[in-house]
C-alpha cells in the first residue's frame, strides 16, 4: 500500500474487464451484451458514432451508471456494487468539469484531500504533477483564465494525481482545435507509456484511435462490432460497419460465382467481376480501399498480374495531397485516391480510364 | 460623431432630453436635496455632520439603527433556512412538488408584507390563534410576533422566494459532470454539498440574501402596522410626520437608508464579480437528479406543506379577518359576515377608484418611459444613452420613503393656484410621478427584454421598403414589442397599487389615498381591522387578477407570433 491508502498499482493487474453487460434506459437498450477484456497498462480506445454506447460504457465503469445484467471486473475484483468514489478510477470529462471556485492547484489537490493524504505529500504530489502537465506556473489561476488545452492539462492531472488504477477519457480532445488536437493526443500517449497507467479512450475519431490506440473496440448500437489493433481493423474488418467506420472503402454487393471451376465475385450488373480466394465462398460484398486503386488513361499500359476495370471518370475533388476521383463502373460509382504532383494536371471528368488493382487488396465480407 | 447621431435621429434626441429632464426634476433633484438636508445645519444652512452626530447621540436612532440591522440580518437568515430545502429538491430529486414550490414565486409579488401584518397578529399573535391552541395542548406560549420578531417572521415569509428562486437558478446552472468529477475523485455526500454544490451556487444565493435584505431594510408598512417603531423606517417616518418637514432626523435617517440599500446592492456585485458559474455545458443541464426513495418523498412532501401552510398564512388570516365579525382571544372569528365588505365600498369607495387611478397612469408613464429609453439605448448611439438607462435603473435602490420625503422637501414650496395655492408637492397627481418613477425599472427591464428579441432586419426592412423612423416604430417595433410592453404594465401596475412607504408620505387628505393608504388607515384601530382586511382582499384581487390576465394574453400573444419568452 502506498501513502494514500489504494492499493499500488505499479505492478498489480490494472485489467478491466466487462462480461456480459446489458443496460437500458427505459425502454431504450443501449448495451447489448458487452464482454470485453483490457489488458494491465493498455491503451484502449471504445470508437463508435455518437449514440452508439460508448460514453455509457465508460460511464458504467466510473460507476455513474448500473448495469440490468453483467459484471464489471478491475483487476480480479467485481466493482459493480461500489458507488463512484469508492472506486479508485480517474474520468476526464469531455467539458473537463474544472470547478472554477477553485485554483488550478485546488482543483488538482482535490482528490488527495478527499484521501486524507497529509498536506506536505499533496504539495509534493500537486507540484510534481503539474511539473508533468508542464503547468506549474499557472498554478495559482483559476480555470477561467486558462485556454482550453491548458484546461484539458489540469483536468488530466487532477486525474491521475490520485494514481487512480484505470484512467477514463470521454472524448478529451474534442474541445481542441485541430492542431492542438495532434499535438496533446501525442503528449497524452507519451506520459500513459510513461506512467504504464491501463487507459480508456472514448472517441468518434478514427484517426484519434487510431493514432492512440494499442487496441481498439468498434462499438455500433450497442454492441462490440470487431476488438484488434488498429492495423488489424483496417486490413481486415469484420463487418461492413467496420470497413465504412474505419477509413473510406468501396463497396460491391454481389455474389461468388464459379467461373471455370475457379471462384469468382461477381456484381448483380455484371460490371465488376474478380476472382476471389477459396476461403470467402459465402462472401456477399468485397470491399477495397481508394488508395488501392490506380487510375490510367484507357489508353495506357498495364503492368502484368493486376485486375483490371473499365469506366468513365463522373467527378473530381482536390484534397490537397491526393485528387480523390469518382469514376463509373457499370452502375457502381467507385472511389479512387491518385497522389498529387505539383504541377500535374488532372484527369478530366468525363474521360474513359482504366483502373488496376491488387487482388490481395481486395476484402471479401459475407455481411 | 455625436453631432451626426443627433442628425441621424432629431426627434429622438428631443423625446431623450425630454426624458432626462423628467428624471432629473423628479428623481435626481429629490434624492439630492435629501441627502442635501442631512448635511445642512438647519438654521444657518451652513455644511455640517452635527446631524449624524445628534443621530448617534440619540439612544432611539442608536437602537433603531441596530434593529433595522438585525432585523435585515434575522430574516436573511430565516429565509435561507426555508429556501434551501424548497430549493434542494427541485434541482435535486425528479419531483412532482417541484411545480407547487416554484408558483410559490410569484406570491409576494402578489401581496406585500404589511397587508398581512396584522392577520399574522391573529394567528401567531400573544392570543391568537396558534398560541391559544398550543396553550390548551401544551400549555406553552410561543413568541413568534413579539417585537422585533413579529417583523423578521412576517418579513422572511414574504420574500424567501426571492432567494429560493435565484438559489434554484444557481444549481441548475451547475452542470452535472461537476458533482460527477468530484465524486469520481473520491468525494460524496455532504462533503461533495460542502466543497461542490454549495460553493457554485453561492453568488446566485447572494443575488437573492441582498435584495431580500434590501427589501426588508427599507419596509416602514410592516413594523408600522406591527406597532413596531423602534426601526429606521418607522423613525424617520413618525419624525417627518410628527415634527415636521424641517426636521433633520429624517434626512438623516434616508440618507441611511439610501447609503445601506447601495451598499447591499454593491457587495452582492462584488460577490458576483467574475463568477459566471453557470457551468452548463450544450447538451447538459442540472444537477444530476434521482427518483426519492418513500421515505425522503415523505419527509420532503411534509417540510413543503409546512413551509405552503405558513406562506399562506397570511392569506388565510386576512381572508378570515375580512369575512369575520369579531376576533379577540379566539382560535376563529365569533361569526361571518359581508359586512366588512359592504363597509368599504360604500364608506370609502375612492380607495378603490385611486388606486386603479393611480396605477394606470404610473404603468402607462412607465410603459412609455420604457419603451422609449429601450429604444433609444439599443437602437441609436446617442451620447448619454447608457446614463439615462442606469438613472432610469437606479430607483430600484431608492426606498419609497426617502422619494416620498424628497418629494415633501423639493415639491412643498410650489403652490397650485388653481387648487387654492394648495402645496404641488400634495397634489395627487404627484403620487402618480412617485409611484412612476419608483416602478420605472421594472418596466425599463421589461421592455428593453422585449426590444432586444426583435431583431434590428425586421425594422431595416421596413424602412427599405420606404417606411419612415416613427412609422417603422409606430408599425414593426412597437407591436412587436406589445407582450413585453403589457408585462411591464402589468408589474408596474400591480406593484404601484401597493406601494405603501411612499404613499404614506405624500397623501395628504383620506380622498386622496390609496388602497394601500387605506388599509394603513383602517388598520390603526381594533374595529378597522375586519374593513381594512377586506380591502387588502380587495388589493390581492386586482394585483392577482391582473398578473394572470396578463400571463394568459402573453403566453397566447407569443405563441400566435412563434416568439420565445425569454425570462
Amino acid at each position: 500500500m502506498n501513502p494514500n491508502g489504494q492499493a499500488d498499482t505499479s505492478h498489480a493487474n490494472t485489467g478491466v474487464t466487462l462480461e456480459g453487460i446489458s443496460l437500458s434506459f427505459g425502454r431504450t437498450q443501449v448495451l447489448k451484451g458487452i464482454d470485453l477484456k483490457i489488458n494491465s497498462g493498455e491503451f484502449f480506445v471504445f470508437l463508435g458514432p455518437s449514440g452508439c454506447g460508448k460514453t455509457t460504457l465508460i460511464r458504467l465503469i466510473a460507476g455513474f451508471e448500473s448495469a440490468q445484467a453483467g459484471e464489471v471486473r478491475i483487476g480480479n475484483q467485481e466493482v459493480s456494487h461500489l458507488p463512484p468514489w469508492q472506486r479508485n478510477v480517474g474520468m476526464v470529462f469531455q467539458s473537463y468539469a474544472l470547478w472554477p471556485h477553485m485554483t488550478v492547484r485546488k482543483n488538482v489537490a482535490f482528490g488527495l484531500e478527499e484521501r486524507h493524504v497529509s498536506r506536505s505529500e499533496i504539495k509534493k504530489r500537486v507540484d510534481d504533477v503539474l511539473d508533468l502537465v508542464d503547468l506549474s506556473d499557472l498554478a495559482d489561476r483559476r480555470p477561467s483564465q486558462l485556454s482550453g488545452g491548458q484546461q484539458q492539462r489540469v483536468a488530466l492531472a487532477r486525474t491521475i494525481v490520485i494514481e487512480p488504477q484505470v484512467l477514463l477519457l470521454d472524448e478529451p480532445l474534442s474541445n481542441l482545435d485541430a492542431k492542438l488536437r495532434v499535438q496533446v493526443r501525442r503528449e497524452l500517449r507519451q506520459l500513459q507509456r510513461r506512467l504504464a497507467l491501463t487507459t480508456i479512450f472514448v472517441t468518434h475519431d478514427q484517426e484519434e484511435a487510431n493514432t492512440t490506440a494499442d487496441r481498439i473496440a468498434v462499438l455500433n448500437d450497442g454492441i462490440v462490432q470487431q476488438v484488434g489493433s488498429p492495423m488489424a481493423l483496417y486490413d481486415r474488418p469484420a463487418n461492413l460497419f467496420v470497413a465504412n467506420f474505419l477509413g473510406v472503402a468501396n463497396v460491391v454487393a454481389g455474389a461468388v460465382v464459379a467461373q471455370e471451376s475457379k471462384p469468382f465475385f461477381r456484381s448483380a450488373d455484371g460490371s465488376v467481376v474478380v476472382p476471389i480466394g477459396e476461403s470467402s465462398a459465402g462472401a456477399s460484398h468485397i470491399v477495397f480501399r481508394p488508395q488501392n486503386i490506380t487510375i490510367h488513361l484507357s489508353d495506357a499500359k498495364l503492368p502484368p498480374g493486376m485486375l483490371r476495370l473499365s469506366g468513365r471518370v463522373d467527378h473530381r475533388e482536390f484534397l490537397g495531397s491526393i485528387v480523390r476521383y469518382r469514376v463509373a463502373v457499370g452502375q457502381h460509382f467507385l472511389l479512387v485516391d491518385a497522389s498529387y504532383q505539383r504541377g500535374e494536371s488532372p484527369i478530366t471528368e468525363g474521360t474513359l480510364v482504366t483502373l488496376s488493382l491488387n487482388r490481395e487488396q481486395i476484402i471479401a465480407l459475407n455481411q | 460623431m455625436a453631432n451626426s447621431e443627433f442628425t441621424k435621429h432629431p426627434a429622438l434626441s428631443l423625446v431623450m432630453l425630454l426624458i432626462a429632464l423628467f428624471l432629473i426634476l423628479f428623481l435626481i433633484v429629490p434624492v439630492v436635496l435629501v441627502v442635501f438636508v442631512a448635511f445642512q445645519d438647519v438654521t444657518t444652512g451652513q455644511f455640517t455632520l452635527i446631524n449624524f452626530k445628534d443621530f448617534f447621540n440619540t439612544a432611539l436612532f442608536r437602537e433603531s439603527f441596530w434593529n433595522s440591522l438585525y432585523v435585515g440580518l434575522m430574516t436573511v437568515l430565516v429565509a435561507s433556512v426555508f429556501s434551501m430545502p424548497l430549493a434542494y429538491f427541485t434541482s435535486r430529486f425528479e419531483f412532482k412538488g417541484a411545480v407547487i414550490v416554484q408558483s410559490l414565486g410569484i406570491i409576494p409579488l402578489i401581496m406585500p408584507p404589511f397587508v398581512g401584518a396584522v392577520a399574522m397578529m391573529m394567528l401567531f399573535g400573544r392570543n391568537g390563534s396558534v398560541n391559544l391552541l398550543l396553550e390548551e395542548w401544551f400549555g406553552i406560549n410561543i413568541p413568534f410576533m413579539e417585537g422585533l420578531n413579529g417583523v423578521i417572521f412576517v418579513e422572511s415569509l414574504h420574500y424567501f422566494p426571492f432567494i429560493m428562486i435565484n438559489l434554484s437558478a444557481a444549481l441548475n446552472n451547475i452542470d452535472k459532470s461537476m458533482e460527477e468529477s468530484a465524486q469520481n475523485l473520491g468525494c460524496s455526500g455532504f462533503r461533495l454539498f460542502h466543497r461542490i454544490v454549495l460553493p457554485l451556487a453561492m453568488p446566485g444565493f447572494m443575488a437573492g440574501v441582498s435584495l431580500v435584505f434590501l427589501k426588508v431594510f427599507d419596509d416602514l408598512g410592516t413594523p408600522l402596522l406591527l406597532n413596531v417603531n423602534n426601526m429606521l423606517a418607522p423613525q424617520a417616518y413618525l419624525r417627518i410626520s410628527t415634527i415636521g418637514i424641517k426636521d433633520p432626523m429624517g434626512f438623516v435617517i434616508s440618507v441611511f437608508l439610501v447609503v445601506i440599500a447601495l451598499a447591499s446592492l454593491w457587495l452582492a456585485m462584488l460577490a458576483l464579480k467574475g463568477k459566471d458559474y453557470a457551468t452548463v455545458q450544450k447538451g447538459g443541464g442540472g444537477l444530476s437528479k434521482r427518483r426519492m426513495r418513500p421515505f425522503e418523498k415523505v419527509m420532503a412532501w411534509c417540510i413543503i406543506l409546512l413551509i405552503m401552510v405558513l406562506v399562506l398564512a397570511p392569506h388565510f388570516g386576512l381572508t378570515l379577518l375580512s369575512f369575520g365579525t369579531i376576533w379577540s382571544y379566539s382560535i376563529l372569528p365569533d361569526g361571518f359576515t359581508l359586512h366588512n365588505f359592504k363597509a368599504v365600498f360604500s364608506e370609502t369607495p375612492e380607495y378603490m377608484t385611486n388606486t386603479v387611478l393611480y396605477s394606470f397612469l404610473a404603468g402607462l408613464i412607465d410603459v412609455i418611459l420604457g419603451t422609449a429609453i429601450a429604444y433609444i439605448v439599443l437602437r441609436t448611439r446617442l451620447v448619454g444613452r447608457k446614463v439615462l438607462d442606469y438613472v432610469a435603473m437606479s430607483a430600484v435602490a431608492i426606498p419609497g420613503l426617502v422619494i416620498g420625503i424628497g418629494y415633501l422637501r423639493t415639491f412643498f414650496a410650489f403652490r397650485l393656484p388653481w387648487l387654492a395655492d394648495q402645496p404641488l408637492a400634495t397634489w395627487w397627481f404627484m403620487i402618480v410621478i412617485a409611484l412612476s418613477i419608483r416602478r420605472l425599472p421594472y418596466a425599463l427591464r421589461a421592455c428593453t427584454a422585449a426590444l432586444q428579441q426583435v431583431s434590428v432586419s425586421l425594422e431595416e426592412s421596413a424602412e427599405n421598403l420606404g417606411a419612415a423612423k416613427f412609422a417603422t416604430i409606430r408599425k414593426i417595433v412597437i407591436p412587436l414589442m406589445a407582450g413585453g410592453i403589457l408585462a411591464g404594465f402589468v408589474t408596474s401596475f400591480a406593484t404601484a397599487a401597493v406601494e405603501l412607504g411612499m404613499t404614506l408620505m405624500l397623501v395628504s387628505t383620506n380622498a386622496d389615498g390609496p388602497l394601500s393608504y387605506g388599509i394603513y388607515v383602517y388598520m390603526q384601530s381594533a374595529a378597522g381591522r375586519g374593513p381594512g382586511a377586506a380591502l387588502g382582499i380587495a388589493a390581492v384581487f386586482v394585483v392577482g387578477v391582473c398578473t394572470l390576465i396578463s400571463h394568459v394574453f402573453i403566453d397566447r400573444r407569443q405563441k400566435k407570433l412563434g416568439m420565445r419568452q425569454v425570462g
